[in-house]
Order: C-alpha cells, then sequence, then structure tokens
C-alpha cells in the first residue's frame, strides 16, 4: 500500500506570459502509516504538490501511482473518485467549506454520496464525530454556532467519514490560539495511532511539525530538496533559513550550547527531551 | 500624553433566534479599562472568543461601546463630528490580506485613503511615496497586489494606512495567515514604524514571540483584562498564561520545566540566547 510520486511536474498557464512552473521533477513514495510534514514557504509547490495526490490535478509530467496503479491512466478515469475518498484533502481554513443546517448532515454529506446504507453512513458519521472528540449533543446545531476550532473539527470529520487511507492536512492549525492547535495537533496524533491512517500535514511552521512528523519533506520553488527524518532535515539551517524557512528554536538552542561547550546529541528536537537532556548533564535526571 | 482611553468600557452583541428576532445579549467586553501611552507598543493575547478584537474595533470607531466611554487623543469614538478624525488618525490591519486590497496597482491601493480625505494631488503623492519607502515596497509601486507575497500585502495594506498620516495602527492578527518569512518582514515593518516614526500600535496575536518584542502586553479572556504588564512579567506566569489557553514563547516554556527540574535558572527569559546564557553562567558555578 503505498502512494508513488514519480518525476511529477506541474506548469500554470503553459504557454501564456504568465506560465508558472509550479512542480518540477518531484519523486517520492508514501508509505502506509507514515506520519508526514510538507514543508515549504508560500509559493513552493506545496499546495500543487498535494492536489496530485489525489487526483483533483493531474500533473503536467510524471506520474501518480496509488498502489502500483497510475491515477491519471484513462483507463482508470472512472476509478478517480475512488482515489478522492481514498486520499482525504482538507484544505486550509476548511471550515469555510461547511453548508448544511446541522453538524450531522455536514458530516454526513461524503458518505451518503458513497452509495451506502443509511445505518452504514449514521456509523461512519457516529464514529468521524467521535474521532475529532465532538459527541452526540453537537449533531443538530448548526456548524454555524460552534467556535472556530470545533467548526474545523466538523469540517474534518466530513473527510474522515469517508474513511480515507491517506489524510493530508493542508496547515490545518492556520488561525487557532495556541490550546486550539495544541489540541488539535493532538488530536491528528491519537487519529492516527487509533486508526494506522496515513497522515501528511502541509505546514510552514517547523516547530508545529517537529513535535509530530517522523519524515519531512521540503519544497522549495516546486522542487524537492530535502525528504528525510526531522533531525536530519534541521541540520541544513543555512539552506532552510536561505529558503524563507526556520529550524525550530530547540534545535537552534542545541547548536548554540553546543558551540558553548554543552556535550547535547544533535537528535533533539523537542522541547520536553531538551529539558531532560539538559537536567542530565546537570544531575537532575527523573525530571518527568 | 494618551493615544487610547478605555474607560469601563462594555459591549454587547445582540443574540438572535433562528427567525432572526432578538432573544439576547451576549457580553463581549466587559467594562474593560486601558490606557495606551502615545508611541508605545502594546500587544494583546487572548484565546479566540476572549473580546480582544471586538475591544480592538472600539478603538477606531467601528463599534461603539455598550457602557463606558473610548476615546482617542480626547476624542470620544461617540463623537459623529470627530469620526473622520478618529478613523484617520487610528487605521486598522485584518488578518487576511487579500480582504483589504482595493485596487489593481499598489501606489493606488495605498493613495485610496489620502484621496478620500481630499487631499491635495503633491502630497498625496508624496504620502504615497513616504509609505511605501516606510514598509519597504518603494519598488513595487507599480505592481498588481495579486501577484504579491502575504506578507508584501501586508504591508501593502500598513502602507494604505501610513499614507493617511495615522497616529496609531492596529493590528488585528495581521500574521495569521503568514509564512515565517512574511511574519518576519510585518513584524519588522511594525517594529520600524514604532522606534523611528513613534507610531503607537495595538498588535493582536497568538504568536507569543511576537508579542515578545512589544513593551507591554495586555492579556483577554471573558471580556475582561486580567494580565496587564511587561513581556517578561506576564510570560514568566507559566501556569496562568497555559490556564487562560494561551503559550509562552519557548524558551520560557523551556526554562519553566527546567526550573521544575531543580535548575536554578531564571523563569523570565524570552529567547533561547538568554537560556543559552544562564545554562553557560550555571556551568561555570558547578
Amino acid at each position: 500500500m503505498s502512494i508513488e510520486v514519480q518525476g511529477v511536474g506541474y506548469l500554470y498557464e503553459g504557454g501564456t506570459p504568465f506560465e508558472k512552473q509550479a512542480l518540477k521533477d518531484v519523486s517520492f513514495t508514501v508509505d502506509k502509516g507514515e506520519f508526514i510534514g510538507l514543508i515549504g514557504h508560500t509559493g513552493s509547490g506545496k499546495s500543487t504538490l498535494i492536489q496530485t495526490l489525489n487526483a483533483l490535478l493531474e500533473p503536467t509530467e510524471g506520474k501518480v501511482l496509488y498502489d502500483g496503479m497510475n491515477i491519471f491512466d484513462p483507463e482508470f478515469k472512472r476509478r478517480r473518485r475512488e482515489i478522492r475518498q481514498k486520499v482525504g484533502l482538507v484544505f486550509q481554513y476548511p471550515e469555510h467549506q461547511l453548508f448544511e443546517m446541522t453538524v450531522y448532515k455536514d458530516v454526513a454529506f461524503g458518505p451518503g454520496n458513497m452509495k451506502l446504507s443509511e445505518e452504514e453512513v449514521r456509523e461512519r458519521v457516529e464514529w468521524a464525530l467521535d474521532l475529532v472528540g465532538l459527541g452526540p449533543e453537537v449533531y443538530e446545531k448548526s456548524p454555524f454556532d460552534l467556535s472556530g476550532g470545533q467548526k474545523r473539527r466538523v469540517a474534518l470529520a466530513g473527510v474522515l467519514a469517508m474513511r480515507p487511507e491517506y489524510l493530508v492536512l493542508d496547515e490545518p492549525a492556520a488561525g487557532l490560539d495556541p490550546r486550539g492547535r495544541d489540541d488539535l495537533f493532538d488530536e491528528i496524533a491519537s487519529l492516527r495511532d487509533r486508526t494506522g491512517m496515513t497522515v501528511i500535514l502541509v505546514s510552514h511552521s517547523m516547530d508545529d511539525v517537529a513535535q509530530y512528523v517522523e519524515r519531512i519533506l521540503v519544497m522549495d520553488h516546486g522542487h524537492l530538496i530535502y525528504d528525510d527524518k526531522p533531525a536530519r532535515v534541521f541540520r541544513h539551517k543555512e539552506e532552510l533559513t536561505a529558503m524563507g524557512l526556520a529550524v525550530p528554536e530547540i534545535v537552534d538552542l542545541g547548536d548554540r550550547l553546543r558551540e558553548r561547550g554543552f556535550d547535547l546529541s544533535e537528535d533533539i528536537i523537542r522541547m520536553e527531551d531538551m529539558a531532560d537532556a539538559i537536567l542530565k548533564l546537570f544531575g537532575k535526571g527523573g525530571a518527568k | 500624553m494618551l493615544m487610547v482611553e478605555a474607560r469601563q468600557v462594555s459591549y454587547d452583541y445582540p443574540v438572535f433566534d433562528e427567525e432572526g428576532n432578538e432573544t439576547g445579549k451576549q457580553r463581549a467586553v466587559d467594562c474593560v479599562d486601558l490606557y495606551v501611552k502615545k508611541g508605545e507598543f502594546v500587544a494583546i493575547l487572548g484565546h479566540n472568543g476572549s473580546g480582544k478584537s471586538t475591544l480592538a474595533r472600539h478603538i477606531n470607531a467601528l463599534f461603539l461601546p455598550t457602557e463606558g466611554t473610548m476615546l482617542l487623543e480626547e476624542m470620544d469614538t461617540r463623537d459623529e463630528d470627530k469620526i473622520w478624525d478618529i478613523r484617520r488618525k487610528a487605521g486598522m490591519v485584518f488578518q487576511n490580506p487579500d480582504n483589504q486590497i482595493i485596487a489593481s496597482i499598489v501606489e493606488e491601493d495605498v493613495a485610496f485613503g489620502p484621496e478620500n480625505l481630499g487631499f491635495e494631488p503633491a502630497h498625496i503623492r508624496e504620502n504615497v511615496d513616504a509609505a511605501l519607502s516606510s514598509v519597504g515596497l518603494e519598488k513595487y509601486r507599480e505592481a498588481s497586489p495579486n501577484r504579491m507575497s502575504g506578507g508584501q500585502k501586508q504591508r501593502v495594506a500598513v502602507a494604505g494606512i501610513l499614507a493617511m498620516e495615522p497616529d496609531c495602527i492596529i493590528l488585528d492578527e495581521p500574521t495569521a495567515m503568514l509564512d515565517p518569512s512574511g511574519r518576519r518582514e510585518v513584524m519588522e515593518t511594525i517594529s520600524y514604524l514604532n522606534k523611528e516614526k513613534g507610531i503607537t500600535i495595538l498588535y493582536i496575536t497568538h504568536h507569543m514571540d511576537e508579542a515578545a518584542k512589544a513593551d507591554r502586553i495586555v492579556v483577554m479572556d471573558h471580556g475582561q483584562v486580567v494580565m496587564n504588564g511587561a513581556p517578561r512579567q506576564v510570560f514568566s506566569q507559566v501556569e496562568r498564561m497555559k490556564e487562560l489557553g494561551l503559550d509562552v514563547p519557548m524558551a520560557t516554556d523551556l526554562a519553566y520545566s527546567l526550573r521544575k527540574g531543580g535548575l536554578d535558572i531564571p523563569i523570565d527569559v524570552m529567547t533561547m540566547e538568554e537560556v543559552t546564557d544562564a545554562l553557560c553562567r550555571l556551568k561555570s558555578r558547578a
């Protein structure tokens, strides 16, 4: 089970003066169950890339294989709908796409179009809302009466109710306050632990991503520049800064401390791990 | 001299039922006293729904208080004769850059405000040039805003306010939709306008590292001001901030964890540089 991106390129408005190469020769494979961060500044091509993953955009070069099948092959055209269900895409500010009268109906919209029985639809709606931490008390509420964080959860549930195998989230925490952001990321991490779903988190915040993912893809000017474990990607501090990105603050602190003679591993990228390591250096172990 | 003076300001939103009948009121701002000196840079923090945006919209008379009084440079925002003076002196920048730009050429967008104020053409030209140079976009005078980055668009929005010769700029989460370089551009522009041009800044944000650069932080919760002080003073109350659904700069958070683990490290640090220095001092003592 995998998605293979092979030599994908995308040219917007080709042949016009506004022609723009948004993706250039991008190749990587996503295996089932991975938790990946896709990083790049605005305009780096990451949004274009994720739209090729679920067949919303057909690359102008290269191909995307879903379990070995080229999703843009004319032969499989009829299966694109199925691909869009298997690869759930949650856009930025997904709450702007809510439209139904009640939370229940909004979440039921996707599965309702999948030729499922009413019973199956209900099961999925309840399952999805439970996964995002919303109980039956909100089912009959208007989505527009909920808080910003709750609205976003409803929108996320609407995608989850299609039971995707891959979940791609574009800046899921944009505009949320600090607690809303932490809660949402924790929920996504637990969702992934409980369902084994593959998650691709698109973000421009290294600090958010460092906390959760196991692998990072870095995009710049349409090229895939790095594809590695977070700690290894963060060693390219100068290059990342030149791309308009920043390494997590903890990585920055690690560099400063190593320069001043502290014996700390370059693999430390999370605050909790850094606190433990520093306490150990000072002989104050077992701080947890 | 005070720039902003909120005296016991309260604001009620009407609540409607499904048929559109008003069924009650919801208090969004509750008896707020807030004084901002001329030239001050004040950051306003609070979780979503804490009332900070509602309060900010009172400063340039977009909202009028249900109770209490809001003064801008001693002008009462309820005084209809003063409303254009107030709006010119206190400009506002919102979260979404795409909702604030109206012209298809940068300099025309920046000229929109002063044109409406009836400034002389030569005066407008001068202000537009000066405003674009203050935000570092003089080269983009004739560019099309829809081909600019989010950070650049927000700077165009700031320039549009500058061209009206304001004394105060209110920014409501101006960096929420921007990437790290866009955020840096906007923050640098704001610091420059505050330090070099003496413009009073009220800055609403969810980014604690941005708030750390202010002279003072005001924290809101349930429509009330619950904390008010220098960034170091406010952020060193880590537990209180977390209770309020907020955060502290990561350096402060780390120092807090280290202290809890038994290290004698000051809690009022705000940058990783300060954490490094504190740890080095500890090490040399050991």
